[in-house]
């Protein structure tokens, strides 16, 4: 009894049929409204998380069929280890980011609940234009979120971002009618079995505009300019969303084709290493904190692009598993606690964020952020970027190596520098005046990367010694009105100990 | 000048390609495997003479649902970019029919005649779309014209933007509770075998296909037809 | 044949939109070329279903039981066509909603007062 209330299916069941209520409930007062919206997403979370659980300890793929058949006649969905790792990472993310919308419009609340539960479609759907339609919900809830932040720059910066999307999606429409065309399936796993087909200019044309829009989609450099602009100037809460979770959506989506594009594996690991190194580049010279964050979120999404296209070639699944979850769950849950982070300050330049410096506990969270983000240990990041450099390294693919390391280390220059420009100039700026209730998703999101960093390195067969240098640093800071002779009389014992 | 210069480049490129399909294109003779099972599938098994209806309302039914949630959103978003609260209206309903000039004579008698017609037509339509061309979306956006004559006709008439959303949200969660259905009573979700199949074209018939197509074309004509006033200045 | 025709139409009607949408300054005829795109999009879908000397797959007086496999047209493509002609219709929809508001802050629909990309 208890299995059928978690099935996966019901995802789509709770988001739908709550979407729809809350017009209705909203009739009856904004109360109603609100607790149908968190419970609808905490049921989202609960299922998911169960499914991730039941996944983890070794279950087999949950299929999921609907209209009473089977594929090919009807969709079907799949939630596998992978999928549910993307799947309970964003709804998480949301539950904590609805405490941002819980006092807007029933009409924004309807269309936050919608784009989750679009995101979850994105990475289950086995149908290629169950594909399009659930990327269509996600990019039309989007816009509709965008529309939060009413300045002209929000708004010009919006019609841009529909203009590039709805281009992509037109693109991606082309390319599944033109497959469709050349194969007669819609299904994906049909598709990939079936991939001898594609030959001739109407199959081969329709893989292209299947990859240019999901490439599109990314943000590829150097034709990113109208996703920074959203990223700078749109509401944060939406702004993380679509940093963390339709960044999500769209980049699963070309996971689950990609063993369509064996022969344009290096063209795609290409373009995501230079917006890799290039958009970490132009974070070098931002002075805005929202832009850096934006061109930050353009990097890693470059980084994974790299790390799929390279790992497909390789055809390492295991190893592909942890590097891509790791390094999403990375980005994801720092990225979204940084952009919180900058609708709680509310400051557009890098040096005006020490206004950190007050509270202890806000520079604290900032900083194991940032530590996350440079692919510090105990993090996933960092297990991830070592499983990867390794997995390059037993292919003797040494340029790469050299690319994912200068990228990173561009990346962790500019995320440092912020850090010290904080530091630096802090007593010049005023006191936070916002409560540290606030901070509470924040704390969560840095929370969440410790635990998941921990699961990574179990995963990976590593132990928790390996965290010593950041669970010093912590004693360390709470010990600070320890003399100094005691405090490198610690160090000094903690390093042995560590050491044997 | 630059601008010229990569248009015309980028309108070339996708010439060539698109050129290089529609010469490569040849009609098919016969029809695709999978199609030419839905074709025996659907009067069989779901007692539907349309086949299309049928692949929409069951086999295919949850990009059906997708695509409600879909135009669900968009009136969502038009109404928080254009709604009353928001920046879109700046003068009150009775300045509006004030202002606005009152139209010609002949649209006036015409929406008079028309509408009703359009009503019918749209019903006929809808209850039709398991038997022949036809279904709700058809039906829904025929209902929404209606609403958009009346609108130019009458400067002065004013949608009952409560009753349109109540109704809309309504239909959706039914569309919901009968997937729901599906997976209890019948084969999965969105199955339309919940109700019986009846007499092959029998205007009851084909299970839960009509009920679908009633539900979807009162759903899509709320929805467009608040999305057109949300239009009006 | 017939659908030869109107597989190059639909090409054509895309790549006229694509022109517009390069081309023109003002928003409301950038909208209009995106629809155009659609339509094209949406023609090119329905010609690839078509079989030689096919009709509606649709089983009344002109199409028994026995005959549609072989007579009839793909019935996928049409399937389709009417969800991406939805969706086509709601991104329009939120579009137009944006270019008002776009007018009323700026007062202008030339495309060129909003573009303020910088790196």
């Amino acid at each position: 009894m208890v299995s059928s209330f978690l099935h996966p299916l019901n995802i789509f069941i709770v988001g739908l049929g709550g979407g729809f209520l809350i017009p209705l409930l909203s009739r009856l007062g904004k109360r109603w409204v609100a607790i149908a919206f968190i419970l609808s997403i905490a049921a989202m979370t609960l299922i998911s998380g169960f499914s991730f659980l039941i996944l983890l300890q070794g279950g087999p793929p949950i299929d999921i069929l609907t209209g009473g058949s089977t594929p090919p006649y009807s969709i079907n969905l799949r939630l596998g280890l992978a999928e549910a790792v993307f799947a309970f990472g964003v709804n998480l993310v949301a539950l904590f980011g609805s405490a941002y919308f819980v006092r807007e419009k029933y009409g924004t609340m309807v269309l936050y609940l919608l784009v989750v539960m679009g995101i979850q479609g994105m990475v289950m759907t086995r149908d290629l234009f169950n594909l399009f339609v659930f990327l269509e919900i996600v990019s039309i809830a989007t816009y509709g979120l965008l529309s939060l932040q009413e300045t002209p720059a929000a708004l010009s910066a919006t019609f841009k971002y529909l203009m590039a999307t709805i281009l992509a999606s037109t693109f991606f429409l082309i390319g599944t009618v033109l497959l469709y065309g050349a194969t007669g399936v819609l299904n994906i796993d049909d598709l990939i079995a079936k991939s001898g087909l594609i030959v001739g200019p109407i199959g081969f044309t329709g893989l292209m505009f299947l990859l240019a829009c999901l490439l599109l989609e990314l943000k590829p450099f150097p034709a990113n300019g109208w996703g920074l602009d959203v990223y700078e100037t749109a509401h944060s809460g939406v702004a993380a969303l679509i940093s963390g979770g339709v960044s999500a959506g769209v980049f699963f989506a070309l996971i689950k084709v990609l063993p369509l594009f064996k022969p344009q594996l290096d063209l795609i690991a290409a373009l995501g290493a230079t917006t890799f190194v290039f958009s970490n580049l132009l974070g070098l010279q931002q002075t805005k904190a929202r832009r850096l964050l934006g061109y930050s979120s353009i990097g890693q999404m470059g980084l994974l692009t790299l790390a799929a296209a390279l790992l497909e070639q390789s055809s390492a699944d295991e190893a592909a598993f942890l590097v891509i979850a790791g390094l999403f769950v990375n980005h994801l849950f720092a990225k979204v606690g940084l952009f919180w982070l900058a609708g709680y300050l509310g400051k557009e330049r890098l040096q005006d964020w020490s206004a950190l410096v007050g509270p202890p506990a806000a520079i604290f969270v900032f900083g194991i952020l940032l530590a996350a983000l440079c692919g510090f240990p105990p993090f996933p990041g960092f297990w991830a970027k070592w499983q990867l450099v390794m997995n390059l390294a037993a292919s003797q693919r040494y340029i790469w190596i050299v690319i994912v390391l200068f990228g990173s280390l561009l990346e962790a220059a500019y995320l440092f520098r912020w850090f010290g420009q904080i530091l630096q100039s802090s007593g010049k700026t005023d006191r936070l005046s916002r409560s540290s209730v606030a901070l509470l998703p924040i704390f969560a999101m840095a929370l969440l990367l410790a635990t998941s960093g921990c699961v990574a390195a179990f995963l990976m067969g590593l132990t928790l010694w390996t965290s010593i240098p950041l669970i010093a640093g912590l004693i360390l800071y709470l010990l600070d009105r320890v003399s100094g002779r005691t405090k490198c009389f610690g160090v000094l014992a903690l390093t042995l100990v560590g050491g044997i | 000048m630059m601008r010229r210069i990569f248009a015309v480049l980028s309108v070339a490129f996708f010439g060539l390609i698109f050129s290089s399909l529609a010469i490569n294109y040849t009609e098919r003779q016969s029809l695709r495997p999978l199609a030419a099972s839905y074709v025996k599938l659907v009067p069989q098994d779901l007692g539907a003479p349309n086949v299309i209806t049928g692949i929409l309302l069951t086999y295919r039914a949850f990009d059906t649902l997708g695509e409600v949630a879909v135009l669900f959103m968009a009136a969502a978003a038009v109404g928080l970019l254009l709604g009353k609260s928001g920046q879109g209206r700046r003068h009150s309903p009775s300045k509006i029919s004030d202002r606005a000039k009152s139209s010609s004579e002949i649209v006036q008698s015409g929406a008079q005649i028309l509408v009703p017609l359009i009503g019918i037509f749209a019903a006929y339509i809808i209850m039709n779309g398991h038997r022949s061309a036809g279904g709700g979306f058809q039906g829904g956006a025929v209902i929404a014209s209606s609403v958009l004559l009346l609108v130019l006709a009458s400067a002065r008439y004013q949608i009952d933007l409560e009753f349109f959303s109540v109704t809309e949200s309504a239909a959706g969660v039914f569309f919901v509770l009968t997937g729901i259905a599906g997976l209890i009573f019948a084969g999965g979700f969105l199955d339309s075998r919940v109700l019986p199949l009846g007499q092959f074209g029998a205007f009851i018939s084909a299970g839960a296909i009509p009920f679908l197509s009633v539900l979807l074309g009162i759903k899509v004509g709320c929805e467009l037809s608040v999305i057109i006033d949300r239009f009006r200045a | 044949m017939t659908s030869n025709v109107v597989l190059t139409t639909g090409l054509a009607l895309i790549l006229i939109g694509m022109w517009g949408l390069l081309t023109h300054r003002n928003i409301l005829r950038i909208i209009i070329a995106f629809s155009v795109m659609g339509t094209g999009t949406h023609i090119m879908t329905v010609a690839i279903g078509y079989v030689t000397n096919g009709t509606a797959p649709i089983i009344d007086r002109a199409l028994n039981l026995s005959e549609a496999p072989v007579r009839a047209v793909d019935p996928i493509p049409s399937a389709l066509v009417v969800t991406a002609i939805v969706i086509g219709l709601a991104v329009t929809a939120v579009m137009l909603a944006y270019a008002i508001r776009l007018y009323q802050s700026k007062k202008t629909l030339s495309i060129d007062a909003f573009t303020e990309s910088k790196w």
